[in-house]
């Protein structure tokens, strides 16, 4: 329990910025849809617009949904995919990599503790924090969106946004952990899994644009949970699965290789 | 019993040698040292002990158990003040030391404030706030809080001032009464010498020589300096003498062998002054590094 209590509180404030500053951009967002609701004139005037309908498709969305909170929500969705994963990223790798880094693992690995003891704990408060991110980025949409009436079709999408959320964020804490744990170069975690994350990004718009790429789906998580199928209440089942193996897989491969490397202090 | 035991310990990193064969045995209640130059694989050694790291080969066991697969039951029982220390920035240092006794199964809140006391330890600042020598205090109350059955230091001293090397020297002599075991690596062998029964000399990773303190001084040679006229005769020529440094009025050097071969040679010299006196660990150590 100690270990846990320290994680949480060592990672309070990291939280607590990134929670505020979301909620800054869903306002601002929410707002911003208020002035499209208002004025169906300015959405009409979108139409037939050249090229407007491939770049809703490149962000993964349908120029219909602007009317409806949750079709707003959807095409502005890369912008809680994107904080939330580069959140658990930066979470994930230096949650295991700054004792080395900073150096007090000699200290930690000394008291009388099994190192994967000490990664259980750290894995669990990462993944608390990862989960309770998403929640409350869901119940602030909620929260904002709630001015401009929202029915069970907005609730629903919130529902598949858990999912969806919570899976693809925490395939890049577990991914950072993973780094962090494998690497002779572990304080380098951080900026590959971020450079992975940006990576496979670009990769998910190419693939909307270019069908000749779609068998890159399965390695495109951002690719994993359409918004589209999710506003029609359906999400694909096999990418639930492919990102349980992923954490899965990268959570094993922590405590595999930690506790037989060598500290580098 | 032997309560550390290194067998044919060797690490490598990479191809970089770190230490290599290094058989130690250390007994119940005793203060060993363990002496070499920075760089030696002092420091290697312990982080193996403490399965930080471990061996490419060889092993190491500490109470007869192995040092790695029963790390997390035998830290129980250690003590460790490593050389240089890192604790949690944001921590103050009463919550850092409280931090560390919930890993242990007994109270130690009594130990930390006597010990805090006796290291003058201010127990309510951040620890990002300390000095050097103020951290290596909390190092050496966090590394006793739990009154350990094995003290590992490495380079302890280094920050504390004169006062508070003796009290800390005090207290780990007063822990090895109480039944301790220590383990204790210096550079500083005039600190080694003050507290340590037995002594490793690790020289480039390998241990050239472990030896008794006191032996070691006895055994072995004296150091002469002598004034006086016209001595610069090459008169000190014979078998035995080190490190001759001969001028007209004064000769120094060490003896090793029969005493009076060179109280004879003394008496034929007209002398205005004789010293002799036990070389310092120093001036003995300095021919295992030539």
């Amino acid at each position: 329990m100690n270990i846990i209590k320290r994680e949480l509180k060592a990672n309070l404030k990291t939280f607590i910025i990134w929670i505020l500053v979301l909620t800054l951009l869903l306002f601002a967002a929410s707002t911003e849809f208020g002035a499209f609701q208002d004025n169906p004139a300015f959405l009409d005037s979108f139409e037939g617009m050249e090229g407007m309908e491939a770049m809703f498709d490149a962000i993964g969305g349908s120029f219909a949904n602007m009317s409806t909170p949750e079709g707003f929500l959807s095409l502005m969705s890369i912008y809680l995919y994107l904080p939330l994963s580069i959140y658990g990223a930066l979470l994930g790798s230096s949650i295991i990599s700054k004792e080395e880094r900073d150096r007090t693992a000699e200290y930690l690995f000394t008291l009388p503790i099994k190192r994967n003891q000490v990664l259980l704990r750290k894995i669990i408060v990462a993944i608390t924090y990862q989960i309770l991110f998403v929640v409350y980025i869901l119940l602030a949409s909620i929260l904002v969106f709630s001015r401009y009436g929202i029915d069970s079709n907005f609730y629903n999408f919130m529902l598949y946004m858990f999912v969806a959320l919570s899976f693809t964020s925490l395939i890049f804490l577990t991914m950072g952990m993973m780094f962090s744990s494998v690497l002779r170069q572990y304080k380098k975690s951080g900026a590959i899994t971020l450079g992975i994350l940006i990576t496979t990004y670009m990769l998910s718009m190419l693939i909307r644009l270019v069908e000749e790429l779609e068998f890159l789906n399965y390695v495109v998580p951002f690719q994993y949970f359409e918004v589209t199928d999710m506003l029609n209440g359906d999400i694909k089942w096999i990418f639930v699965v492919i990102s349980i193996i992923i954490i899965s897989s990268c959570i094993s491969a922590v405590f595999y290789f930690y506790k037989r490397r060598d500290l580098y202090i | 019993m032997n309560v550390i035991e290194f067998k044919n310990l060797t690490k490598y990193y990479g191809s970089v040698k770190g230490c290599e064969n290094v058989n130690i045995s250390i007994k119940k209640g005793e203060i060993f040292g363990f002496i070499g130059p920075n760089g030696a694989g002092k420091s290697t050694a312990i982080r193996t002990l403490l399965s930080l790291i471990y061996p490419t080969s060889g092993e190491v066991t500490i109470f007869d158990k192995d040092a790695i697969e029963f790390g997390h039951e035998l830290r129980k029982d250690i003590g460790y003040l490593p050389s240089e220390i890192f604790y949690y920035d944001k921590m103050k240092v009463l919550d850092l030391l409280n931090y560390s006794a919930s890993f242990y199964d007994h109270d130690c809140t009594d130990k930390i404030q006597e010990l805090a006391g006796i290291m003058e330890l201010d127990l309510d600042r951040k620890i990002q706030d300390l000095s050097y020598g103020n951290k290596k205090k909390v190092g050496i109350v966090q590394g006793l809080l739990h009154s350990p059955k094995l003290i590992i230091l490495d380079e302890p001293t280094s920050g504390l001032d004169p006062l508070m090397q003796q009290k800390f020297f005090n207290l780990i002599s007063e822990e090895n009464k109480k039944g301790a075991t220590v383990f204790f690596s210096s550079h500083i062998l005039s600190e080694v010498q003050q507290l340590c029964d037995r002594v490793a000399i690790i020289k480039e990773g390998e241990i050239v020589k472990i030896q008794d303190v006191k032996e070691l001084k006895t055994d072995n040679y004296k150091k002469f300096k002598i004034t006086g006229n016209n001595l610069n005769h090459g008169r000190f020529g014979i078998k035995g003498i080190t490190n001759l440094i001969e001028a007209e009025s004064e000769v120094s050097f060490f003896f090793k062998g029969n005493i009076n071969n060179i109280v004879s040679i003394l008496s034929t010299l007209e002398l205005t002054d004789v010293i002799i006196e036990e070389p310092t660990l120093e001036e003995i150590f300095m021919h295992y590094y030539e």
